[in-house]
């Protein structure tokens, strides 16, 4: 720790101004270095950002004149509207593939066009056997080169073939660029709205992620009623927090069942005077 | 890496779903132990928090919990032999939490939600301009002075007169703005920001008069009444300024040292890093909004 406060010292006096510089010399993985960073007002004409991340930064008032900046590195930064070329909105990580709460929910992720295109190259094989180290069929591949939306089971393929392969081999520097690449935001999640593919947020998509969970925390059991037949019964296994997510998103008290308290008498659940049918 | 991220993930949501709140509370206590025998934590050196209450009893709502929070700005490091430097540390914005126990239950009606007496008087002054103008015939009536011109043929059609009007609004406007929020069942939260000032400074409300809330004890006999105090922020909300080098420096030096913006800026976010590393709180995925604690305390019965 004490050399940590050693390095902010150093860094301050640092003759060198290059962000990427300045990042080597904290010691920490340089990539993510300044996330989430407040770089109001800096100069940074001029200067080369590749392989440097800028999430949740703010760099309002930053000159990026002649700056070089890796693909989608600013893409969930707040940045004048000078530089908003610098965004796209290929804003999701293939790392989030792996959140189970995503398998959950209807959407489907498209590539940044030419990634794969490169791959190929760097790989220096066809599309064919491309195809066959990402374990997807080539109709696929050519639906993810062209920056089509395939399914997030489908992306989890090529996410598990993508890890195997460029962990085990970075051969050649072509190899490591499109590594590198990968490491920076380069998925677009989206879902179909009347046939046309509308891109979400992925902040939107991390904060839906707290609904899939809430709806997931059932208890299903399966019982025989009255007539004969199967039928499920789902209860929610903490029901304060459950009602109380219900609430908040939009649902009224009149959901809830008048029985309720009498299946859970010590919750001293708060109802509504039922006013009958009519 | 996406193997650490899920669990952190995993970590993050079971401390915020999680309303076993027993958990959770002794999770962050022994965590607090750690860190109290480890080192001090350095962000609660911007802030001095005391919690007290009531001696609880059954079915009785008398029971008040006091907060006692004070909000100063500094310079950190001076006495810390690990530092070479020292800085400023301020904070922006903070959220207090009172939660409390499963055996205890909070009067809603009674949740302090009042404009604390502190406040100051702003004064803002408007000039408004009146113009007005007039006809010396429509006045009704004609002084020496409007004849003689009138005579000599200067005579003036209009005259013209200007009125400043001097409006001053007296506005009380309290020194930290305290904004309500319900936590549920579990407790009650208050945000507070500044009014005026860019930082948050002084007591944002009287510690003894005004009192967060009052309990009342579920059960008949209550072992041990668990009321926790959380002074929460988020990773923006820390300002950090002026680093100063401590020794290696004359006095002329350290005050013509200017420090390029750029490294300013990194050596800030990373001291800002390091502060927050050090509260060990588990980041939520979304940094813009991962919260630290920044003081945690339990009220004692007083």
């Amino acid at each position: 720790m004490a050399d940590e406060f050693d390095k902010v010292l150093e860094i301050a006096k640092s003759d060198t101004h290059d962000l990427v510089e300045l990042a080597r010399l904290s010691g920490r993985e340089i990539r993510s270095f300044f996330n989430s960073a407040d770089l109001r007002g800096c100069d940074l004409s001029g200067q080369s950002l590749v392989g440097l991340n800028f999430d949740w930064a703010d760099l309002r008032g930053t000159s990026l004149r002649e700056s070089e900046i890796s693909e989608g590195a600013l893409n969930n930064a707040i940045v004048d509207q000078e530089f908003d070329f610098f965004q796209d909105e290929f804003d999701s990580y293939l790392s989030d593939i792996d959140f189970p709460q995503l398998h959950k929910l209807a959407v489907f992720g498209r590539f940044r066009p030419g990634l794969f295109e490169d791959l190929s190259k760097a790989i220096g094989s066809t599309y064919k056997e491309t195809s066959k180290v990402l374990g997807v069929g080539t109709s696929t591949l050519r639906r993810m080169r062209l920056g089509e939306p395939v399914s997030t089971e489908t992306l989890e393929i090529v996410k598990d073939s993508l890890d195997d392969f460029l962990y085990s081999s970075l051969g050649s520097s072509d190899q490591r660029e499109v590594f590198e690449r990968l490491l920076q935001p380069s998925i677009s999640f989206g879902q179909y709205l009347s046939e046309r593919f509308m891109p979400i947020n992925r902040s939107d998509i991390l904060s839906s992620f707290e609904i899939v969970d809430k709806i997931n925390e059932v208890v299903r059991t399966r019982y025989r009623d009255k007539s004969g037949y199967f039928n499920w019964s789902i209860k929610p296994k903490n029901l304060l927090p459950f009602l109380q997510f219900y609430r908040e998103i939009g649902f009224s008290d009149h959901d809830i069942s008048p029985d309720a308290n009498l299946h859970y008498p010590d919750l001293k659940i708060p109802m509504l005077p039922f006013d009958g049918d009519g | 890496m996406g193997r650490q991220i899920i669990q952190s993930f995993a970590l993050v949501f079971s401390s915020t779903y999680g309303r076993n709140l027993s958990v959770r509370y002794s999770r962050l206590y022994n965590r607090r132990k750690l860190l109290s025998s480890n080192r001090q934590l350095f962000l609660s050196e911007v802030v001095s928090i005391d919690a007290h209450h009531d001696p609880i009893k059954f079915d009785d709502k008398s029971a008040g919990v006091y907060v006692d929070l004070t909000f100063q700005e500094g310079r950190v490091g001076g006495d810390r032999p690990e530092i070479p430097f020292t800085f400023k540390l301020n904070l922006k914005r903070a959220l207090l939490t009172v939660s409390v126990g499963r055996d205890l239950k909070y009067d809603r009606r009674h949740v302090a939600r009042t404009i604390p007496n502190s406040s100051v008087e702003h004064t803002r002054l408007r000039g408004a301009r009146d113009v007005a103008e007039r006809e010396i015939a429509a006045e009704g009536r004609v002084d020496l002075a409007s004849l003689a011109s009138a005579i000599s043929g200067k005579f003036r059609k209009r005259s013209e007169i200007s009125r400043v009007d001097e409006l001053k609004l007296v506005q009380s406007l309290p020194e930290t703005l305290v904004t309500p929020r319900s936590e549920g069942a579990s407790g009650y939260s208050w945000i507070l920001e500044p009014t005026f000032r860019e930082h948050l400074r002084g007591q944002p409300w009287d510690p003894i008069a005004d009192p967060r809330l009052f309990v009342e004890s579920l059960a008949d006999q209550l072992a041990d009444p668990h009321i926790l105090v959380e002074l929460k922020c988020a990773f923006e909300d820390i300002h950090i300024s002026d680093i100063v080098e401590k020794d290696g420096l004359s006095e002329d030096e350290r005050e013509n040292l200017v420090l390029h913006e750029v490294n300013k800026k990194a050596a800030e976010h990373f001291l800002k890093m390091l502060l927050i590393e050090a509260h060990l709180m588990p980041s939520r995925l979304d940094n813009r909004f991962r919260e630290v604690v920044i003081a945690s305390v339990t009220a004692i019965e007083d």
